[in-house]
């Protein structure tokens, strides 16, 4: 029993060190860096092409998904010829900016039935 | 039990103005049961999405590793596109990919009609203008 409390503690302690690994993103910087991005994500209903369908709203969208995205996508884990260009050529250092400027910038919203308190 | 009425109301709603067919669905959905309805999206969501995406779509359980999206509000036609992908393997996903091989295209149709109706903190920026 003992032993699992601590196998807990650890694995918590790993999961605070990785929460703060992607604390680091600078979102000033990111802005300036996500210039490019907005190129397709800056405009509504804006379409990928071949298939045919809405490239995703990133303003709002929580930082870790962003930064792992672009890690997939650089690594080719994730196809997408454009995202692969793009990710490519962003350090580990860029992607965290760029993920803490888009997830500095949910709107506020009113949360619907089913929402947490 | 209130926020369960107002569930069931908005449900009742979006059943009767919904209009699935405003995303460009895929072909090929099948009449196997259960009915795709917004009704059975939102039942399946609380039921397996909600455990990682959260109860709203909008807070996620940060796991380490693979971090789940805020998925509220998102495009529905986008997040046909991710789930298709998972289903079929084109997108890798250790969670995700068993999840998704479950549904077929009319589920897959009806869960992102149902996510993309909810409540969000996602949006587009504008574009900058780039200018001259």
């Amino acid at each position: 029993m003992r032993s699992r409390i601590a196998v807990l503690i650890v694995a918590c302690a790993a999961l605070g060190a990785s929460f703060a690994a992607h604390a680091a993103g600078d979102p000033a910087k990111g802005k300036v860096e996500s210039q490019t991005c907005l190129g397709c994500h800056g405009i509504a209903d804006y379409t990928n092409v071949y298939p045919s369908y809405r490239v995703p709203k990133l303003a709002g969208q929580n930082a870790a998904y962003i930064v792992h995205a672009l890690e997939e996508y650089k690594s080719g884990a994730r196809n997408h010829k454009t995202m692969h260009a793009q990710a490519s050529s962003l350090t580990q250092q860029q992607m965290e900016d760029i993920a803490a400027y888009f997830s500095s910038l949910g709107k506020p919203y009113k949360p619907g039935p089913g929402a947490q308190p | 039990m209130k926020s369960l009425t107002a569930l069931a109301i908005l449900l009742l709603g979006l059943a009767a103005g919904a209009s699935l067919a405003d995303d460009s669905p895929a072909a090929g959905a099948t009449a196997s049961a259960p009915p795709a309805t917004l009704a059975w999206a939102a039942q399946e969501f609380k039921n397996t999405c909600s455990a990682c995406h959260g109860a709203d779509g909008a807070h996620p359980t940060p796991l380490p590793g693979n971090p789940p999206p805020i998925v509220a509000g998102q495009y529905a036609d986008y997040l046909v596109q991710a789930l298709t992908e998972y289903r079929d393997g084109q997108r890798q996903n250790i969670i995700m990919a068993p999840q998704a091989k479950a549904l077929n295209n009319a589920q897959i149709r009806a869960l992102a009609a149902y996510i993309s109706r909810l409540p969000t903190p996602l949006h587009t920026l504008p574009r900058p203008d780039f200018g001259h």
